[in-house]
């Protein structure tokens, strides 16, 4: 460093100072010339009037001094004296030769004669005395000016070579004491100002020389002001630094937090994304060209194929439907430039929710985004579908069973019927009417069993026949010949049509239902009658009463069927109804004896016990989770006995599900208006109870599809009534309930 | 309480309409047949509330739509229509009906499209509760 700025001094000094020193000899040698001129011209004006003073003072000393003396010693013809005399003339300044003439004749001669530059003076010589006065001769005084001249000359020459000398000198000293003094100081300011550097501030600008602080001078202000200069920059420096410093450590922190904040969004969105992902939900974007995204969730894949990105979306979804792809696009458009939101909603609300591709129903919602692209969010609903159809065809078959034990006649009758019908169907072609009107005969008739089988909710059947009635129409509308129609309705296998109804029965109910029909069919009117003819003969022959007796009890067992019978279908049915609400029971059966027979009157009665299996499996048993947690065995129990004692008919069902909620009976009693909260308080569990039959109660919050409104043990209630029978529930929280049927009896 | 006008050439469906909207609370105060009708009641009167069936004989409801929207284009309009016409209902929509309401109509469809219409009608009616 040091060298460095040694280097750089030289080299200022090199060219700075030596400009200015060039300069300070300028100015100073020409002053100073021109002032030695002025000077030594006025002294030599001077000296040379001086001089020339002195020359003509010599002829006045002359006049004065000698020309007696030369005349006496002339007079005296001294010629020895003369020349002394003569010698001293020429000792007079200016005076170079001197001649003395006698009548113009040379008399006595001394000195150098000059041609130029002279002044030629005659002094007569005269003698004087008292008396008289004699010319004697003349002095001839030759002044030279010439050799004063000559010295003026030499004389300048000479001040000019001393004063320049002299005057060189000063300069020289002047130059070196402005140099020790200034220059260099001023060099050294220059070089420390030049090569102020942020690193080296803290070096203070030091001058070769000792500062009087007391009595400071220019140069120390000018180095004690660049110290200050340095100081206050440092200060700013470090105050600059700081500031940088803490815009740093600010920007630090900034970076800090947006990594951070970046980092989070990021976690944020790999949630989101991870959410998406796993949402069992297909989330995708397209813009305006219907062109998906890169974006988007798994599922996506799943519901539509691999690599979406960039692929029309309206043929992923439509295939390749063009009415229905132009009404997407269009109506997604609107839907875009429709500035009402309510409007734009609408819009979106006509295009389908639900699709099937690739075999699943997918179910979308249509979304426009902020940045005005569209969303499609697609759900898998195939395996929800399928349940629900499941779940509608569990349904349906208890629908079809309940209906079917309920209305029992009407089945045998409607089955028969249309059994007879299937088998005779080619004869409705009567060859004399046309094809045209064989065909509505046809239809006509087949019409009306699909609406006698929709009655009995055997839902597989109606489908077929109104299959086959589409057919029969289509048929009719192509004009064709009767053996047409002929061959038509015997490829049509009508006796097949409730084949899958029937199954279903089958499984319910036992093969036994659908042949037992065959004793109902016997009309009852007909074995009354019988019965009192032979009740009629039997009082006349007394001793055939034992035959007799015989003989009615079979009829009896045409007539009545047992109650085990009519009973026995409810184990299979609460086993399937609990199936279907994904709870499971132990298999059960009716105990009893097999010999009591029940008349037609308790039919409707026995029909209306659907109900409280119903109920038992609706909203007594629990599901296995429930009753595990319950410390229940996870398979419930259902149950059902009856018992003849004393002419009396006792059937109990039970089971040992969650009982009644005494408490939840109440609030439902008096939000359904059935009772007051006082009245209630007076009343007796059995009483409060009691209530589960009234046709206006719902205990359940949500009406299940299997006991419907509630309406069931109502009807119970009025069916039993009407055998004067009564009914009594025993019921205990978690453990179960059981109803206790009672009702009059004769055999 | 909304101030109703229910347009419908079918007295059956007016009638099923006037007795959904009565139990929501709502007063009918005019019925229409047809698309003269409802126009001559409207330049007349200012329900808040339109139903109104899309397809009617004579002048059917997307162009009884326009005409009541020339009268006063802040009516209110609700239109009836049955399956499979949404070509038709987009339509409506983009003449300004702000419901649509497919057939059957019910007491919740009803009452959901002029919730939409008349969030606010909601909040009070909430309120009041």
């Amino acid at each position: 460093m040091l060298f460095c700025l040694k280097g750089r001094k030289m080299k200022v000094e090199n060219i700075g100072s030596k400009r200015l020193t060039l300069k300070l000899i300028i100015y100073i040698f020409t002053l100073s010339v021109f002032f030695t001129l002025i000077q030594s011209g006025v002294g030599l004006k001077k000296e040379y009037d001086d001089k020339i003073k002195r020359i003509d003072n010599s002829i006045n000393i002359i006049e004065k001094n000698f020309l007696n003396k030369l005349a006496q010693t002339f007079w005296a013809m001294d010629e020895l004296g003369l020349k002394i005399e003569l010698n001293s003339l020429l000792g007079l300044p200016g005076v170079d030769y001197v001649e003395i003439l006698e009548k113009n004749k040379t008399l006595l001669k001394m000195g150098k004669k000059y041609k130029h530059g002279i002044k030629n003076k005659y002094f007569d010589l005269k003698y004087k005395n008292v008396e008289s006065e004699a010319l004697l001769g003349k002095l001839y005084v030759q002044l030279s000016y010439f050799r004063i001249k000559k010295e003026v000359i030499h004389d300048i020459l000479y001040v000019i070579v001393e004063e320049f000398i002299k005057y060189f000198v000063l300069t020289l000293v002047l130059l070196f004491v402005v140099q020790k003094l200034i220059m260099r100081h001023l060099v050294d300011m220059a070089e420390f100002v030049r090569g102020f550097q942020v690193e080296n501030l803290d070096t203070p600008l030091i001058l070769d020389k000792k500062i009087n602080k007391n009595r400071p001078d220019v140069l120390d202000e000018v180095s004690l002001a660049i110290n200050q200069m340095r100081k206050k920059l440092m200060i700013f420096i470090d105050q600059k630094n700081e500031t940088q410093k803490e815009i740093q450590n600010l920007n630090k922190t900034l970076e800090l937090k947006v990594e951070l904040r970046t980092q989070l969004l990021t976690e944020k969105t790999d949630t989101v994304k991870d959410l998406l992902n796993n949402a069992a939900q297909g989330f995708l974007s397209f813009d305006k060209d219907f062109l998906i995204d890169g974006e988007y969730s798994v599922e996506c894949e799943k519901l539509l194929g691999k690599d979406l990105r960039g692929k029309d979306i309206s043929l992923l979804l439509f295939n390749k439907n063009e009415k229905k792809i132009d009404f997407f696009k269009e109506t997604m458009m609107d839907a875009l430039n429709e500035k009402n939101e309510l409007t734009s909603s609408l819009m979106l609300s006509l295009l389908p929710t639900e699709l099937i591709i690739n075999k699943r129903a997918i179910v979308i919602n249509y979304k426009i985004l902020s940045n005005n692209n569209f969303m499609l969010i697609l759900t898998n609903v195939t395996d929800k579908k399928k349940l629900q159809t499941k779940i509608k065809k569990e349904q349906n078959t208890l629908k079809m069973i309940i209906s079917i034990i309920g209305d029992s006649l009407q089945f045998y009758e409607t089955n028969e019927s249309f059994k007879q019908f299937c088998k005779d169907s080619v004869l409705y072609i009567n060859p004399t009417h046309s094809s045209d009107e064989n065909a509505n005969t046809l239809h006509a008739l087949l019409h009306t069993f699909k609406g006698l089988f929709a009655q009995l909710y055997m839902i597989n059947t109606t489908k077929r026949i109104h299959d086959i009635e589409s057919k029969i129409i289509e048929f009719t509308e192509n004009n064709e010949a009767n053996i047409t129609l002929k061959n038509l309705i015997e490829s049509l296998e009508l006796e097949n049509s409730m084949d899958e109804d029937l199954k279903i029965i089958a499984q319910t109910l036992g093969e036994n239902f659908l042949t037992e029909h065959n004793y109902i069919k016997i009309d009852e009117e007909l074995i009354n009658k019988l019965e009192g003819k032979i009740l009629a003969f039997c009082s006349l022959s007394l001793e055939q009463k034992e035959e007799c007796d015989n003989i009615l009890y079979d009829i009896k067992k045409i007539k009545n069927k047992s109650l085990k019978y009519y009973l026995s279908i409810y184990p299979k049915l609460s086993h399937q109804l609990c199936l279907s609400l994904n709870k499971s029971i132990h298999p059960f059966e009716i105990s009893g004896q097999n010999n009591i027979f029940v008349s037609a009157k308790f039919k409707p009665f026995i029909n209306s016990l659907i109900h409280v299996f119903r109920n038992s499996c609706d909203h007594g048993i629990e599901t296995k989770e429930v009753r595990n947690s319950l410390g229940k065995n996870g398979v419930g129990t259902i149950g059902c006995e009856f018992k003849l004692l004393d002419d009396n008919l006792y059937i109990d069902i039970y089971d040992d599900g969650k009982g009644i909620e005494l408490n939840s009976l109440k609030s439902k009693i008096i939000q359904n208006n059935l009772s007051t909260q006082e009245e209630l308080n007076s009343l007796s569990k059995d009483e409060i109870i009691s209530f589960i039959f009234d046709s206006n109660l719902s205990t359940q919050e949500s009406i299940s599809h299997l006991s419907g409104r509630g309406v069931g043990l109502s009807c119970v209630k009025s069916e039993l009534e009407k055998l004067n029978g009564s009914v009594s529930v025993e019921t205990q929280l978690n453990k179960g309930t059981k109803f206790s049927f009672v009702m009059p009896f004769d055999e | 309480m909304l101030s109703v006008l229910v347009v419908d050439d079918s007295m059956i469906m007016r009638r099923n309409i006037k007795k959904y909207l009565s139990s929501l609370g709502h007063n009918i105060i005019g019925e229409a047949k047809n698309a003269d009708e409802a126009l001559e009641f409207c330049s007349e009167n200012r329900p808040d509330l339109i139903t109104m069936d899309i397809s009617m004989p004579g002048i059917n409801g997307i162009a009884a739509l326009k005409k009541i929207k020339e009268i006063n284009k802040d009516f209110s309009i609700i239109m009836i229509t049955s399956y499979g016409k949404n070509e038709m209902i987009k339509s409506a929509l983009k003449e300004g009906a702000q419901g649509y309401i497919l057939k059957p109509v019910s007491v919740e469809k009803l009452s959901e499209s002029i919730q939409k219409i008349f969030p606010e009608y909601l909040e009070k009616k909430d309120r009041v509760l």
